[in-house]
This record gives C-alpha cells, sequence and structure tokens, in this order.
C-alpha cells in the first residue's frame, strides 16, 4: 500500500515537472481553445456589439489581458478568476460558452493551468505566414470553352470545315469579380480569386498578373490620376487585404491593414487623395492616399457593407448594406446626412451621379432606387434585373450608368432619366461592370470566370479574357476575339487547349497559327470589322 | 428488394427441438436488403442482420462476417457496401454458422457523375443542422448568411451558398478555402460550432461537389417520394440496440440508402434513443416511435419495451373488437387490465360523456336495481336518445366549427348553431354533415353551414381549417416552408387552397344597410398561384389526385373526403370521439394526426374507422362501439399490471379527466337545485346549450371553456389552476347556490325528510351514488354536531361539490 503512494507522489512529481517545463502559453495553446470555442463571439470586431461579445475579446493576447470592463483573470489564481468560473459554473445562463455544450475537463483544466502559471504570452506566430498563399493543390478537371464565329472553310482541316472553339481543362473557375479602366481607357484591370490582371486594351494581353492578393478580389480601382492600382480582397471572416499598386512597375506601395473581414468594394475620391474601402466586417474606411494612413471608421451598418461612392467633390460620402439601408455622411467628420430605407432586401450597389444630385441604389431590391442627395427623397425606383444587381458605374460624363445583373445581362441606363438603353447580354451571372473613360467600351465581370470587353454603341462583344494557374508559380491568361483572332500569355498555351472545329478535335498548332495576330486584336478592340482568319493548308 | 428472405437451417431447428442450442447461436438469420444494385460512385448500402434467437430477435450486424464471392466489385466497411468496380457479385453474410447470400450488382462505379445539389448535398446540410429554424434556416439567416428551412427550396439556397455576398462562401478554384468547409470544421470561428469534421463523408461530398464546380439545382430535379424503413417494428430489451436502415425513393424512379444522411429523432428519449447514424438504444419500459426524416418525407420505427413478460396471460372478457385490439397491444406490452368499473360508475360516465349531464337520483336507483344482463347495453341506448344529446354534442361541433358570434355577428351565429342542432336531432350521417358545409352558399342568415367560411377568410385559411377540422392534418406550416416533421410541401398546401379559390363572400343590404348579412358565392373563374414556384397549382386533396369541378371545385372535395376509401376523415372523426370518451386519443394531440405521431393502437383505430364507414358515418353508431366495449367500462383504478403505463397510453384501465366547464356548471346546478342565469337567454337554459362563448360566465371561463379563436382542441383547456379552487372554495358562488331559497337544501328541508334520506339525496345528486355506511355514518354525525340541520346539510353538500370524486369524471 505504501509503496503504491509513493509511486503515486513520484508520478505526480515527474507530472509536475513535466508541466512546469512546458507551461501554457496564450498562442501556443490557449489561442487555439479560444478560435474554437469562444472568439466568434469574443472577438475584436465584435466589440462594439456588446450584446454579442459582452464588451470582451479573446482574439489577442493584449484584449484577453484587458478583460471587459474588468480583468477576467487573476494571474496565478486559477479558480479565482472569472474566466475558468464561467467555463465551470452550472447555471446554463452564465456558462460559457453560451447555448453550446460545455468544454471537456482536460480543456478546462489546461486553461486553469494556464492562468495559474501566470497566463503567459508565449511567441505571437509571424503573421505573415497565415497569409501567405497556400500552393493550390486541386487537380483541375473541367472543361473551360470559349466560342468563336470563325468557320474554317472545307478542305482545311479535314474535308468538312465547321466553327471552332477553344477548350481547355481550367474549371471549375472562381467567379471574375472585379473590372475597372484605366483613366485614359487604355487598360483594364480585372480581379477574380488571389489574382488582379492587367489587361493591355491595345494588343488583348495581360500586361501583368498579380497574385498573392488575401482571397476574392472583390473590387480593383485605378486612382484618378492612372498612377495607383487598389486592389481589395481578403479572407471571409478573418480579415481583409487591402494593397496599392504603383501602375506601370506594379511594385506594391503600400498593405493597407484593419478591416476584419474581406473587403467588397472601392471608390478613390475625385482628386485621389482619399480611398474609401466597404467590407463585410460591417465598416467603411476612409484611408489618406498620399500619407497612407486611416483617416476614419464608419461604424454605422449593422451588416455587411456592399458598396461605397463618394460625390464628385468628395464632401459626402454614400455606402450600402445588407442591413437595407443606404448612409450618406459627411467625409469629413462621419457625420450622418441621410439614411435611406424602406427597402426590404440587401443593397448592394450605389453610384454617384456625375453632377452629385443623385445616388443610385439597387440590390436583391431589384429596383433602380434614384434619390436626391440634397434632399433625401426618393425621386423614382424603375428598372433593375429583376433579380440581383451587383454593381453600378456611371460613365465619366454622367450620360450613362451601366448595371452588372443576376439576370446574366449588362444593362445601360440613361443617366439623367433612368431609361433603359440596352441589355448585353453576357451569358453568366454578372458581378461586375464599368463604362470606360472614353465611352467606346463597357466590360462585364461574371460567374464564369471570364471578363468580356463589349462596344458600348453597339452592345457587341469585342474581347474575352481569362487567366488561371499555369506550371509552378505561372499565371496563365488568353484572350480571344468573337472572330478567333487572340493572345496567350505563352505560344504554347493556344496550342496546349483542344481545338474543335464542329466538335471534332483538330490540331492545335496549325489553328493557333492562324489565330494568334496581336494586330487583329487591337483592330477588334478599335471597333473594327474584321476578316474572317486563314489557315495554312 | 423490400422481402426479407429468411434462412432457417434445419439442423437448427433441430437442435433446438433436442433444447441443447446455446443462447448466442441464432435459429434464424434475417438479412434487408434482399438484393443490392449499387448504381453511381458515391452509391452505398448498409446491410442490416437480424438474427432470431429461441426467445427473441436481435441485431446481429456488428458480429456477423460478410464475404464476397467475387473480389474486388464491393468494398465493404462496418456492414456498408461501397462500390469499387462494375460487375455482379453475392455477399455472404455469416452469423454463428448460419449464413445468408445477398446478390449483388455494380454500375456506373467509376462513372464521372458530378455530385447533385438537390439530392446529395441537401440532405447533408440539413443533416448537418445548418438550415434547421436555429440557424441559417431561421426567417432572417445566420450571421448574413440564410437557407431555406430544411432545405425546402433547392433553387433559393443555390446562390445563397454559391453566389450572394459576391461569392465569398465558395472558392471554386480551390474548394478547401471555402469558408463552406472551412467554417463546420472549425477551421474557422462557426457560431454554429463544429457541425462535421475535416474528411467526414460530409466534408468530401461538400468538397466533390465544389470540385465538379458546384452544379446547379433545376426545377425538373426529382424530389423523394417515400422513405421504407428496416425494421419497421422491433420489441427491445434495455441496452439492446438496433440499427435502422432506410431507402429513399425518388420522383425519376431512382431509390438508394440514405441511412447516413436521415435524421432520426426518438419520440420519447426515455424509452429509446437514437443516434445520429441511426443506432437505437433500448432503454426503459414502454413503447415509443423513432422519428426518420429525409429530404421533406418523414417515416417511424416503433420500438417496444414490454413492461413485464405475462405467464399465462389471463382469458380476458371481452365485449366487441374494440377490446380485441386493446387486448392484442396489452399482451405485447405485459400489461393486465384493470378491473370492470361498479354500475354506479358506469352510469355516471355514460351520462356525463353522451349528454354532459348528471344522472337523476331515481334513474341511477332504477339502473342499479335492474338485474337484467344487458342492462349497461340499455342504458347505453336509453342515453343515446336523450334530448341533452343534441345540446351537448352541438356544443362540441360548435368549439370545433368555431361557432362565435365575433366572427359570424349574432345572427349567423345563431343560424350555424341552429343548423348544427338541426342536424344532431336528425341523425344526420357526419360525411353528409361534412359535405353541407364544405359546399356551402349563400346568405349567412338562412343557411347555416354558409357561416363556415365565415369563421376563417381567404382560400388559403379555409383550407387550413378544412385539413385540420374534418381531416386532422395541420399543413399551416406548408404555407411558407415544407412541414418539418411531415410530408407535406407548399405544392400541397396550395393545391388544397386551390379548391376554396373561386369562393368569396360579399354584404348584403337585405336586411337593411346595417343588417350585417354576408353571402357566400361561388366566382366562375380564378386560380391558386405558386408564391415560390409561380404557376397555377391545380386542385388536389392532400395525396389525392387532380381534380376539377366545372360547378363547384369543393363537390369534388367533398366527395374525395367523404369517400368511404379516405384515409383521414373516417380516422380523425373516430380518433376524436375516442378521445372524448376514453380520456386521450389514439392520437394525441386528436387534430394531429401525421405519420411521425403515430397512434398508440394503429390497428384499433383503422379497425374503428372501418366500423364507421360501414355504420354509413353513423355518429351514435360509433357511441354506442365505444360505451359498450369492456375497455370503456374498465375501473379507473391502476392496478400492478398496469400502473407501469402511467399515462394510461393503453387503455388498460379507465381515464379519469375532470369535467369540462359546461358540464360542472350544470352539474352544480342539478345538485344545488338552481339554475344559473345566463345574459341574454331565457331562464332555464343550461351550460351546454349556450350557442357561443361571448355568453359570459365566469365560471365557465375559469374551468377553460375555448373562446372559440383558433381551430384547436388545444383551445379547450382541462389545466388546474389557483382561480378554480378558490372559486369553488371560498368564492360566494358556491354559498349563494347551497343557500339559495329554492333550491335542493330548501327543498328537503321543508319536506322534512329524515335527516338519512337527505344525506343519500344529496350522494346521488353529486357523486351519482348512494353513501356507503360509513360515509352515511359520518355525515350523521357532522350534522348533528352542526349549530342548525340546515348548516350541517350545506357543510355537507358544500364538502361533496368540493371532492374530486364530484369534479371528475371517473
Amino acid at each position: 500500500m505504501q509503496r503504491i503512494i509513493i509511486g503515486a507522489l513520484f508520478a505526480w512529481s515527474i507530472c509536475a515537472a513535466s508541466v512546469l517545463a512546458q507551461a501554457p502559453t496564450y498562442w501556443q495553446d490557449i489561442r487555439p481553445v479560444f478560435r474554437k470555442h469562444c472568439t466568434v463571439c469574443h472577438s475584436a470586431k465584435n466589440i462594439r456589439e456588446p450584446e454579442v461579445s459582452g464588451g470582451l475579446a479573446l482574439d489577442t493576447y493584449e484584449a484577453f489581458r484587458k478583460g471587459s470592463q474588468r480583468a477576467i483573470y487573476l494571474p496565478g489564481k486559477g479558480d479565482a478568476s472569472v474566466l475558468i468560473q464561467v467555463l465551470e459554473t452550472k447555471d446554463v445562463k452564465k456558462r460559457m460558452p453560451l447555448d453550446a455544450k460545455p468544454l471537456d475537463m482536460a480543456t478546462i483544466a489546461l486553461i486553469r493551468k494556464w492562468v495559474d502559471a501566470g497566463a503567459a504570452e508565449g511567441k505571437k506566430p509571424d503573421e505573415k505566414t497565415e497569409v501567405v498563399v497556400r500552393k493550390s493543390t486541386k487537380t483541375r478537371k473541367l472543361d473551360v470553352t470559349l466560342t468563336t464565329s470563325a468557320v474554317v472553310p472545307a478542305g482545311v482541316f479535314g474535308k468538312a470545315g465547321g466553327k471552332l472553339e477553344l477548350r481547355m481543362k481550367v474549371g471549375p473557375m472562381t467567379p471574375l469579380t472585379a473590372v475597372a479602366f484605366s483613366p485614359d481607357s487604355k487598360l483594364l484591370a480585372t480581379g477574380s480569386y488571389g489574382q488582379a490582371a492587367i489587361w493591355e486594351l491595345s494588343t488583348g494581353k495581360a500586361m501583368k498578373v498579380l497574385t498573392n492578393v488575401l482571397g476574392a478580389v472583390n473590387d480593383v480601382r485605378f486612382s484618378p490620376d492612372g498612377k495607383i492600382l487598389a486592389v481589395a480582397g481578403g479572407q471571409p471572416s478573418a480579415k481583409g487585404d487591402l494593397r496599392l499598386y504603383s501602375v506601370g512597375d506594379w511594385k506594391l506601395l503600400a498593405t493597407l491593414p484593419g478591416h476584419d473581414d474581406s473587403i467588397s468594394y472601392l471608390d478613390f475620391s475625385r482628386d485621389g487623395k482619399l480611398l474609401a474601402s466597404a467590407s463585410f466586417d460591417k465598416t467603411v474606411r476612409i484611408w489618406n492616399v498620399p500619407q497612407l494612413k486611416l483617416e476614419r471608421i464608419l461604424p454605422d451598418h449593422s451588416d455587411f457593407v456592399y458598396g461605397v461612392a463618394f460625390s464628385p467633390d468628395a464632401k459626402l460620402l454614400a455606402s450600402c448594406s445588407k442591413d437595407r439601408t443606404v448612409k450618406l455622411v459627411e467625409t469629413a467628420t462621419g457625420k450622418g446626412v441621410f439614411t435611406f430605407g424602406g427597402m426590404e432586401q440587401d443593397i448592394i450597389a450605389l453610384a454617384f451621379s456625375r453632377n452629385g444630385k443623385q445616388l443610385v441604389s439597387s440590390g436583391y431590391e431589384t429596383s433602380l432606387y434614384w434619390w436626391n442627395t440634397q434632399t433625401g427623397d426618393r425621386i423614382r425606383a424603375q428598372g433593375g434585373h429583376g433579380v440581383a444587381v451587383n454593381e453600378l458605374r456611371f460613365s465619366n460624363d454622367g450620360s450613362k450608368l451601366v448595371s452588372a445583373g443576376g439576370d446574366s445581362t449588362l444593362r445601360v441606363w440613361n443617366g439623367t432619366t433612368g431609361a433603359l438603353v440596352k441589355t448585353v447580354s453576357v451569358g453568366a451571372h454578372v458581378y461586375a461592370a464599368a463604362i470606360s473613360p472614353n465611352n467606346k467600351l463597357l466590360a462585364s465581370g461574371s460567374y464564369d470566370g471570364l471578363a468580356r470587353v463589349w462596344d458600348e454603341a453597339s452592345g457587341r462583344l469585342l474581347l474575352t479574357m481569362t487567366s488561371f494557374p499555369g506550371d509552378g508559380e505561372m499565371i496563365n491568361w488568353v484572350s480571344l476575339t468573337p472572330e478567333g483572332y487572340g493572345a496567350a500569355s505563352s505560344p504554347k498555351l493556344g496550342e496546349r487547349g483542344q481545338w474543335l472545329m464542329a466538335g471534332q478535335q483538330v490540331a492545335a498548332d496549325r489553328v493557333w497559327a492562324g489565330l494568334q495576330q496581336p494586330d487583329m486584336v487591337a483592330r477588334a478592340l478599335r471597333g473594327e470589322k474584321l476578316p474572317p482568319p486563314k489557315f495554312a493548308k | 428488394m423490400s422481402r426479407h428472405f429468411t434462412f432457417c437451417l434445419a439442423v437448427c431447428v433441430g437442435l433446438h427441438a433436442a433444447g441443447f442450442v446455446a443462447a448466442q447461436q441464432p435459429v434464424a438469420l434475417t438479412v434487408h436488403p434482399a438484393k443490392v444494385t449499387l448504381d453511381g460512385p458515391r452509391a452505398e448500402q448498409r446491410i442490416g442482420v437480424l438474427g432470431k434467437y429461441v426467445a427473441a430477435s436481435r441485431d446481429v450486424a456488428r458480429e456477423a462476417k460478410f464475404t464476397c464471392s467475387v473480389a474486388a466489385i464491393v468494398r465493404i466497411d462496418d456492414g456498408v457496401l461501397r462500390p469499387v468496380k462494375d460487375g455482379e457479385t453475392v455477399v455472404t453474410v455469416t452469423v454463428g454458422g448460419l449464413s445468408a447470400a445477398i446478390p449483388v450488382t455494380v454500375k456506373n462505379a467509376t462513372a464521372d457523375v458530378p455530385v447533385s445539389f438537390s439530392r446529395e448535398i441537401i440532405p447533408i446540410l440539413t443533416k448537418a443542422g445548418c438550415n434547421q429554424g436555429a440557424c441559417h434556416g431561421s426567417q432572417h439567416g445566420r450571421g448574413g448568411f440564410k437557407l431555406s428551412l430544411l432545405g425546402y427550396d433547392a433553387i433559393f439556397d443555390y446562390p445563397q451558398l454559391v453566389q450572394s455576398a459576391e461569392g465569398r462562401r465558395v472558392v471554386l478554384s480551390d474548394p478547401e478555402r471555402s469558408i463552406l468547409l472551412q467554417k463546420p470544421i472549425l477551421a474557422m470561428e462557426h457560431g454554429g460550432g463544429e457541425r462535421f469534421k475535416h474528411s467526414s463523408r460530409e466534408y468530401e461530398f461538400l468538397k466533390r461537389w465544389l470540385e465538379d464546380g458546384a452544379p446547379a439545382p433545376t426545377a425538373k430535379d426529382p424530389e423523394a417520394t417515400g422513405l421504407e424503413v428496416w425494421p419497421a417494428h422491433r420489441v427491445m430489451v434495455p441496452g439492446e440496440t438496433q440499427q435502422i436502415l432506410v431507402k429513399a425513393t425518388w420522383q425519376d424512379g431512382r431509390s438508394e440508402d440514405v441511412t447516413a444522411v436521415a435524421q432520426y429523432d426518438s419520440l420519447n428519449e426515455s424509452v429509446a434513443a437514437v443516434d445520429n447514424n441511426g443506432r437505437i438504444t433500448a432503454k426503459s419500459k414502454g413503447e415509443t416511435h423513432i422519428m426518420i426524416r429525409f429530404c421533406g418525407q418523414a417515416s417511424v420505427v416503433q420500438v417496444t419495451l414490454p413492461y413485464a413478460r405475462v405467464q399465462n396471460y389471463p382469458d380476458l372478457p371481452r365485449n366487441n373488437f374494440v377490446d380485441d385490439k386493446l387486448t392484442a397491444k396489452w399482451k405485447e406490452l405485459g400489461i393486465t387490465p384493470s378491473p370492470a368499473c361498479s354500475d354506479d360508475e358506469f352510469f355516471r360516465r355514460i351520462h356525463l360523456d353522451t349528454i354532459g349531464t348528471l344522472p337523476t337520483a331515481a334513474d341511477v336507483k332504477a339502473f342499479l336495481a335492474d338485474k337484467a344482463p344487458d342492462k349497461r347495453k340499455k342504458a347505453i341506448d336509453r342515453v343515446l336518445n336523450r334530448p341533452e344529446f343534441v345540446d351537448f354534442w352541438a356544443l362540441k361541433w360548435g368549439d370545433l366549427l368555431r361557432i362565435n358570434r365575433e366572427f359570424l355577428n349574432e345572427r349567423g351565429m345563431w343560424s350555424f348553431h341552429n343548423w348544427v342542432r338541426g342536424s344532431l336531432r336528425d341523425g344526420k350521417p357526419l360525411d353528409e354533415m361534412v359535405r353541407d358545409i364544405i359546399t356551402a352558399q349563400g346568405s349567412t342568415f338562412t343557411e347555416g353551414p354558409a357561416n363556415y367560411f365565415m369563421v376563417s377568410r381567404g382560400a388559403a385559411e379555409w383550407s387550413e381549417t378544412t385539413s385540420q377540422v374534418f381531416l386532422g392534418v395541420r399543413i399551416g406550416c406548408a404555407k411558407c416552408h415544407h412541414h418539418p416533421f411531415e410530408k407535406w410541401s407548399q405544392d400541397d398546401y396550395y393545391g388544397m387552397a386551390a379548391f376554396f379559390v373561386r369562393l368569396g363572400t360579399k354584404g348584403s343590404q337585405e336586411f337593411g344597410l346595417f343588417g350585417g348579412e354576408q353571402v357566400v358565392f361561388l366566382r366562375a373563374t380564378g386560380e391558386q398561384g405558386h408564391p415560390r414556384k409561380g404557376g397555377i397549382v391545380a386542385p388536389h386533396p392532400l395525396d389525392g389526385p387532380k381534380m376539377d369541378d366545372a360547378l363547384d371545385r369543393r363537390i369534388k372535395l367533398a366527395e374525395w373526403m367523404t369517400s368511404p376509401s379516405n384515409p383521414f376523415f373516417a380516422r380523425n372523426l373516430v380518433n376524436r370521439f375516442w378521445g372524448y370518451y376514453m380520456g386521450r386519443g389514439l392520437v394525441e394531440p386528436l387534430d394531429d394526426m401525421r405519420v411521425t405521431n403515430p397512434a398508440t393502437n394503429p390497428e384499433l383505430l383503422d379497425m374503428l374507422a372501418k366500423d364507421f364507414v360501414a355504420s354509413k358515418f353513423s355518429l351514435k353508431h360509433l357511441l354506442r362501439t365505444i360505451m359498450n366495449s369492456r375497455a370503456y367500462q374498465l375501473s379507473s383504478l391502476a392496478t400492478p399490471g398496469n400502473e407501469a403505463d402511467a399515462a394510461n397510453l393503453y387503455y388498460a384501465r379507465f381515464g379519469i379527466r375532470r369535467l369540462s366547464a359546461e358540464q360542472l356548471a350544470d352539474a352544480i346546478d342539478f345538485a344545488s337545485g338552481t339554475q344559473e342565469k345566463y345574459p341574454g337567454l331565457p331562464l332555464g337554459t343550461r351550460a351546454i346549450q349556450l350557442p357561443d362563448a361571448a355568453v359570459k360566465s365566469y365560471l365557465l371561463e375559469v374551468f377553460g371553456r375555448p373562446s372559440r379563436r383558433i381551430t384547436c382542441e388545444c383551445e379547450r383547456t382541462v389545466q388546474p389552476n389557483i382561480a378554480q379552487a378558490l372559486h369553488l372554495l371560498n368564492g360566494d358562488f358556491l354559498n349563494k347556490k347551497i343557500a339559495a331559497p329554492t333550491g335542493r337544501i330548501e327543498k328537503l328541508l321543508k319536506a322534512k325528510r329524515p335527516l338519512p334520506e337527505m344525506v343519500e339525496e344529496l350522494y346521488l345528486a353529486t357523486l351519482s351514488r348512494s353513501p356507503r355506511a360509513d360515509e352515511l355514518g359520518r355525515a350523521l354525525a357532522w350534522v348533528r354536531r352542526a349549530p342548525t340541520e340546515r348548516e350541517g346539510v350545506q357543510d355537507l353538500l358544500w364538502a361533496l361539490l368540493n371532492s374530486r370524486e364530484f369534479l371528475f369524471n371517473h
């Protein structure tokens, strides 16, 4: 009997020694527990909502130490600490996690041990490592098909002729969620998951593909002077990612941290000094661009903020949200001017008219709502896509308004009267739309992962573009006119895809030799009518 | 497919006969299913194995050995077959020396079949609880993410998952980065906690669906049309387990094992529990059902844990088929009934239950003195022919039809009330009565049943009320979403509404500008739209074919409802009346009949319904059958043989209940020899004769008279409350009645009746029986000790009126 007790004591002392040797720390042992059970409510982004967080955040060590109104732990005294008491209480109304099964004994013991040992911080993991984009291990197996109207005459590739199409095993594609023309109308920036591409409209070539953006790129914007490209994305429910690149050399000028969820929309003030970002973290942030610093946080929305827009004089800032309101505030003070309500669905898109007197909003509330920004009155509710409207953009001269619709169309509206001017059928749920500053082109980004450029006057498709991961770190891209002329990241790419003629596979190298003609792509983008491609026999 | 092959080895039977069978050797094996077809790369089939032993059967799937005649056709993990490559094989299941063979065909094992959103993904979201009412299925969703409740609307859910909020929930090019996968495995914070594990079946299916490019559902995707569960019924002992197997059939004829994705709930956790995978664990004695749900379909497995093993079950007397069906159930459960009740108990019961009225002292005495062997039968016939029968059942129908002057105005209320009385007086068969109601039209002042369409308003409400009152089916949920525990969908709901869509009501000035007459009329045209899918919904009753009528669609509905083959109508009515007479419906609540709320004795319910139909829907025939059964005539006292069934679910004794508000008001009047004056009605009008609940009476309010505002049996309550006790014990209400100058006591005193006779009459007027010798002695002693004889007998009556024996039908 005695021997057993001695043995037990001995074993216990070994245990105690090993515990002391590696006392738990916040970052190594406790943060993972908090992350699993606590931080969905007790996080920095919920601090503003005391009914959710109780004013307590546990997602950083500093926040944990601060507690809510008072400290939640006494270093070295686990049992006397509120943190342990709320985990162990029998009162289910007070027990944490609320409305869930209590933590198991071993986990509570771990937390107690940590507090008993002084609640050390440990070493915070390097944040950069969290952000690094893990290489995709996914095998792409679905076909993405780009159709053309190019008809190969009989006798070129076999007896019969037929229409050509390019089929590539690169799907499923992520949606193309952002498009923006440069101020000189020469470039088109597009955004999709983890990347932004900049296309040279004179050749149809992607002059640069920016990778390593976190999560889906929900918006891209050129600064009004054309020198900066802002790229916005982020990891949903984790952090926003806002990057400024220098146009031309594409150097990363800055990352602007702070949003706690992915960023949905951007707008530069007309003088280029301010940049506003709207986020799923329910806030809008205003950034000082020359100084690369945060100017102001607007926390007024109670749900995802989907859109943001400066008035032309930048005195006012409008934002729209899943909370079914549009809010208009003074940019300089953040003071509310008007809240536009009365809608029953999410407001996803909004745009300021050129003269600043009108504001247009839409979303799942499918009509386009035109608001008077001086009086706060609704001028009209008309038009729309019948289903979601995802983006609204005025042309630079204010004469036109383009909308991106969940009904797979782009629509152009009279910028003054709101009357429908034309409907362009895109073929997939449209997420993004833009009008080129010279008023000649429209761009669309859609669920099928493709960007398309259209002739504004005729609504004719001019160019289809897409990019996707290639070998290693490479990003491949390809663009194709409806006539079949195209450009690709490497000459091989056009050959590696399958070219089909009336459904039959034909020799890719010979097809591509006839189609890869940059000058023809350039002519297409100028709106010229192109001759049919010729193929060597 | 569904037949079970039973394999029995003669040699085992032989050993059994010799009495040498070891306890762990089964004498027969039943495997399910008998034959398997695995179609598609993700198909699976769990194999159920039931071993029959000498005394009982049990689940032996976990002990079974599975072998395959052709290797590499199927994989067998833990009793589940999964395809490897196309071909045919035979899987042999072996337990304790017995074996059974299952032919297996594998098709499309390696085909690239994209994951179906409606057929494969929605069930996963439902089972993981994502779309339940408390989470993303709530009206406003959760955390900005909303799904249709329990996945009834795949077309709505798809864009929510894939496209809305800028498509933030999925990353098609790299599925494992999708928050759709990261949140439920808690790789990211998730308010709903961990819903499934990394690499689990759920995770892999969702991932595969995203890899397939997240193919969208279409409006034409087949819907699940039925569930087949195995085993349908098990008799078990505490601690025993049983794996359930679930097969779903789809509109396109496909059927498949969905055991892994069905949802399981025990209706009574204390009798048997069920885990997330469909494994039942028997716990304590009793009977319950396991509810199984999948894609809007629902079914049950019955689990019985006998209360006792009754050796040599007694040969019980029987009066009619009711007793046969009940006895069969008692034998299965190992319970024995209480003995028959006494004649005075019986006599009081049939009066209260049939006419809401206490028997007179003279009638009680005559009945007790009657020596005829069939005197109970004759008494039942007599009570059924009493005039109060009309009063009492008009009251009940008034509750069901919500006859109420607030909805109908006073003249309409009287018109409807008097029509119901007339129907009962004429002995109108219930099918005819209901047909008259369903097809009524015209003036609410002259056509009584037309008022039915003034109580609830509009096609939707009319169809809900009609379904609940006459079919016992609550379809209200399906107005907005699929019923969570039932198969009723919006199609069914609006199919019912379509019968009433052409019906309208308008005011008339026949009785002056403010006469208040309303007219129920038919329009020549009008169609029911579908709020979600759009388009027109053709009229079709629940589970019935499409039907139309050029004159009035309601005629077809009424014909369908009252057809002898209707599965709901007769069962609903007999269940209600059985419940009124026995204290508890075979299905409870009385008006919530559904697959997942099964009857405690389904065979009896079926037989009662069949008998009711055969009697041409005669109410009196039904009541006569119930009252003549021995079950109705059992004592209400529990015996050791049935006390384990605390809730008296199986009717092994009479179910006691408090007198209803109206029964009590009239019984107090009767006992005290007074007559309550109800406002607006002539003196002499009894509580059971009141036309609606607008007639003020504190007693009736306090004792749970329904206000007839909602279509629910639950509106009438027998819940005790403190006001009831105070009203009877302390209030001057009873004192005034007892001391009334024209009351029973004053009459007795005036007649100078001897005290023992007075005591006996007070007993007969309250408890419908004579006092026992000891009671008489104590009563006499009490009265004689009182300051005056008047005060003494008044106190005695007060005590009797506050006794439980008076307040309860027992």
